[in-house]
């Protein structure tokens, strides 16, 4: 028997093997768990009516900005300093809902 | 007998069957690989069960570029790694620490010379030796699978593992 022969045999032979029965069992119920586990949480619901909100206040906002040089809050009457105030402020309300509205959506998945 | 693609497929397809005999068919040959890298029999057991989740998640994925072994013993052995870097531990054993990490008792294989001098042998090589010689003779991994698994390039395989037979043979006094 050759070096090559020997060793094949030897770890082929000897190989140790699980003996436990629910090890298998274990592995596949892990594996088919996937769905539970790791499936994004897609905006539903309230959170995409927030990323709706958000959406159009940004792209507004841009618009007016760059076809009248106004924002939206100017047109409706509020002085240029305070319309930035607010729209910070209601971008970075909607964004702090939407956020927490996800952690919990994928909480509550996992 | 079903073979790998079939297995895969019908795995893909959701079928518990072909899940179950993919690990049965796979999970002793990972688990001494794992067993070889990391040294300890529960974390090796972790290490198989973590992989096997791990490519049950993403077997959709599977592309047939590789086998389907190739792919699994390449997560064990970056698994087994990663772990012991976590660890950041390297034993090493004689022969009675090897017989309980493998957990042999003194009434079976121990009792087969041969193999103790084979083992023995094998715990003196270098980690990277020891890994090559797993995938090679226990894996049956081509030199090709091999370096898809560990990264390491084709003439360093060869070069290493002509080194291990030529050092083995010597020291077992069997012929190359």
């Amino acid at each position: 028997m050759n070096v090559d022969e020997l060793l094949k045999r030897s770890l082929r032979e000897h190989m140790i093997r699980i003996s436990d029965p629910q090890f298998t069992k274990t592995i596949i119920d892990g594996g088919l768990e996937k769905d539970a586990i790791t499936k994004p949480v897609p905006f539903t619901g309230f959170a995409s009516l927030i990323v709706g909100m958000i959406l159009m206040i940004t792209s507004s906002s841009i618009l007016l900005l760059f076809f009248y040089k106004k924002l939206p809050t100017e047109l409706a009457g509020f002085n240029p300093d305070t319309g930035v105030i607010l729209v910070a402020l209601a971008a970075t309300f909607l964004l702090y809902t939407l956020l927490t509205e996800v952690s919990i959506k994928r909480s509550r998945a996992r | 007998m079903i073979n790998d693609d079939q297995l895969i497929k019908e795995a893909i397809a959701g079928n518990r069957e072909a899940l179950n005999n993919l690990v049965e068919l796979y999970k002793d040959i990972s688990f001494n690989i794992a067993l070889s890298i990391v040294r300890d029999r529960e974390d090796a057991k972790d290490i198989v069960q973590e992989s096997f989740i791990r490519i049950l998640k993403n077997i959709e994925r599977f592309r047939n570029r590789s086998a389907f072994s190739t792919w699994l013993y390449r997560i064990v052995y970056n698994e087994s790694l990663r772990h012991l870097e976590k660890l950041k531990r390297r034993l090493m054993l004689d022969v009675k620490e090897y017989k309980s990490v493998y957990g042999l008792d003194d009434d079976d294989q121990m009792h087969d010379t041969r193999y103790t001098a084979v083992l023995e042998q094998i715990e003196k090589l270098t980690d990277k030796e020891r890994h090559l010689i797993m995938f090679f003779y226990l894996g049956e991994k081509s030199i090709k699978e091999i370096q898809e698994i560990t990264g390491m390039t084709s003439s360093n395989i060869k070069v290493t593992l002509h080194r291990i037979r030529k050092k083995l043979s010597e020291n077992l006094n069997v012929p190359l």
